[in-house]
């Protein structure tokens, strides 16, 4: 047993010990009246947020009513839907599973596209846990960008009866070519080096050493002492590097996949110096 | 505001409020024990947040809420509730006193213990602890909520971390009494008296 109160990781946990508020244990607004009663007095208009699924009030009857109405509901969408064009570009809804029954986060839509918002939401840990997945970004008959998790070579959106989001289609309103993403996706908005790297090996297939130089870089500007780490070589059908961000650990894990649609080949660090703006990275004033 | 532009704010204020509520909430009732206040505090941070929503940078949304919320605990804690606050803390340390006298090993007496060694500290050094360890905030999110650079935080924390040793230290906190005396029960002499 560790006595040493001089231990950081043990004074911590003591720290953590005399926490009384446990964040899991909060309600998030959808479950709280207080919550949506505060909201409406702010805005004005009622709390219309996330629907919680409660697996434990779901009977069997209620499921299976909802699988039939959403099974009508795609078989509908897949005869009816003709436009893959996403109407609400300032969200974007990150599914945890390859189905429109998982558990859904809403996230603001970025720059980089709605695949590079969900993991960035998925390296937060927001979406579901490990390594972020493969992501396929799909359109609701509603006119939502939708991702999902996916298998390598697999047609989730297809499977799911949406249509898929055009490559090099974004949900924000701005310019947003595959070939720009990489550099072109902080703009004026500052990002946080995860969004970088995610951003980056979005846009371009890097190697594991490309990919390992340009995290190391971004990290080093931000003054972040994180390490990356490569599990093992890429196997020859899975040439790009996948970053994975280990939270507790301060690692940043890169595994291969194969090339997604839409990525260039050029890294970002082989072009110009004007493109290797990455804003979001500026120190904090001294005080 | 245009239409549109209402819409806009109230999607983004929407989804702040969705991510976010739970994480102020919880924030605001670790450090407020009475639980009206601090659901008008965290009321005030929303309010805030709703009329300033085009100050809040797009990627330090929850720094910048825990920024105001720390604000506006501030300055309740400067105004008239400072009284109720401090009655409420008198009470909370009659039942910790009275948790000494029966359960001193239990854990709830150490956490009380931990939490009044925070208070004693200088406020910014308890903020930071609580900071890592209660909202698990990384250090550059605490950099951005105090204005400062990644290696004063480092610092600052480094030092709290003593700080906060030196005064559990001082308490004979945690399992420096109980656990060695089962453990070790026939010691005697002066070796005994270090562990009392």
């Amino acid at each position: 047993m560790s006595t040493d109160p001089y231990d950081e990781d043990n004074l911590d946990r003591i720290v953590r010990s005399a926490n009384r508020i446990s964040e899991a244990g909060m309600p998030r607004p959808s479950e709280s009246e207080a919550a949506q009663d505060l909201y409406k007095r702010i805005t004005g208009t009622p709390y219309a947020g996330r629907v919680f699924k409660s697996r434990r009030r779901r009977t069997p009857a209620l499921f299976a009513a909802i699988v039939a109405t959403v099974g009508i509901a795609v078989g509908v969408a897949v005869a009816t839907t003709t436009s893959h064009t996403v109407v609400h570009t300032l969200s974007v809804s990150c599914y945890s599973a390859d189905s429109l029954q998982g558990e859904q986060v809403v996230v603001d839509a970025q720059a980089g596209g709605p695949v590079v918002a969900c993991a960035h939401a998925w390296s937060q840990g927001r979406v579901g846990t490990g390594p972020v997945p493969l992501l396929a970004a799909c359109v609701t008959p509603q006119g939502v960008a939708a991702v999902f998790p996916s298998a390598a070579g697999a047609d989730v959106c297809g499977q799911l009866g949406l249509p898929a989001l055009p490559a090099g289609q974004s949900t924000l309103p701005v310019s947003t070519s595959t070939t720009t993403t990489s550099t072109s996706l902080p703009g004026t908005m500052p990002v946080s080096p995860g969004q970088a790297i995610v951003a980056n090996l979005r846009a371009a297939c890097l190697s594991a050493s490309q990919a390992s130089a340009m995290a190391k870089l971004l990290f080093a500007k931000a003054h972040l002492a994180w390490t990356v780490v490569v599990t093992k070589s890429f196997p020859a059908g899975r040439p790009c590097a996948s970053p994975a961000f280990d939270e507790p650990l301060h690692q940043l894990v890169l595994t291969g996949i194969p090339p997604l649609s839409g990525m260039t080949t050029e890294p970002w660090f082989l072009r110009s110096k004007n493109d290797r703006a990455f804003p979001g990275l500026q120190r904090c004033p001294r005080v | 505001m245009s239409h549109r532009g209402r819409a806009e704010a109230e999607q983004r204020f929407r989804l702040l409020y969705e991510r976010y509520w739970h994480r102020v909430t919880a924030y605001i009732r670790r450090r407020c024990d009475d639980v009206p206040t601090a659901d008008e505090a965290v009321a005030e941070v929303f309010v805030i947040a709703w009329r300033r929503m085009n100050d809040i940078p797009a990627d330090r949304e929850l720094t910048w809420l825990l920024g105001v919320a720390r604000k506006v605990l501030a300055n309740r804690r400067r105004s008239e509730m400072r009284h109720k606050r401090l009655l409420a803390r008198l009470e909370h340390e009659a039942h910790t006193m009275s948790n000494v006298e029966t359960s001193p090993s239990d854990m709830s007496y150490q956490a009380d213990v931990v939490r009044d060694a925070l208070e004693r500290l200088r406020p910014v050094d308890a903020e930071i602890l609580r900071l890592v360890s209660w909202e698990n905030l990384t250090h550059a999110q605490i950099a951005e909520m105090f204005g400062c650079t990644l290696n004063a935080v480092g610092v600052r924390l480094h030092r709290a971390r003593q700080r906060l040793a030196a005064e559990l230290a001082d308490h004979q906190v945690l399992e420096k009494k109980a656990p060695y005396e089962n453990v070790r029960p026939s010691i005697s002499g002066p070796e005994r008296e270090q562990w009392q």
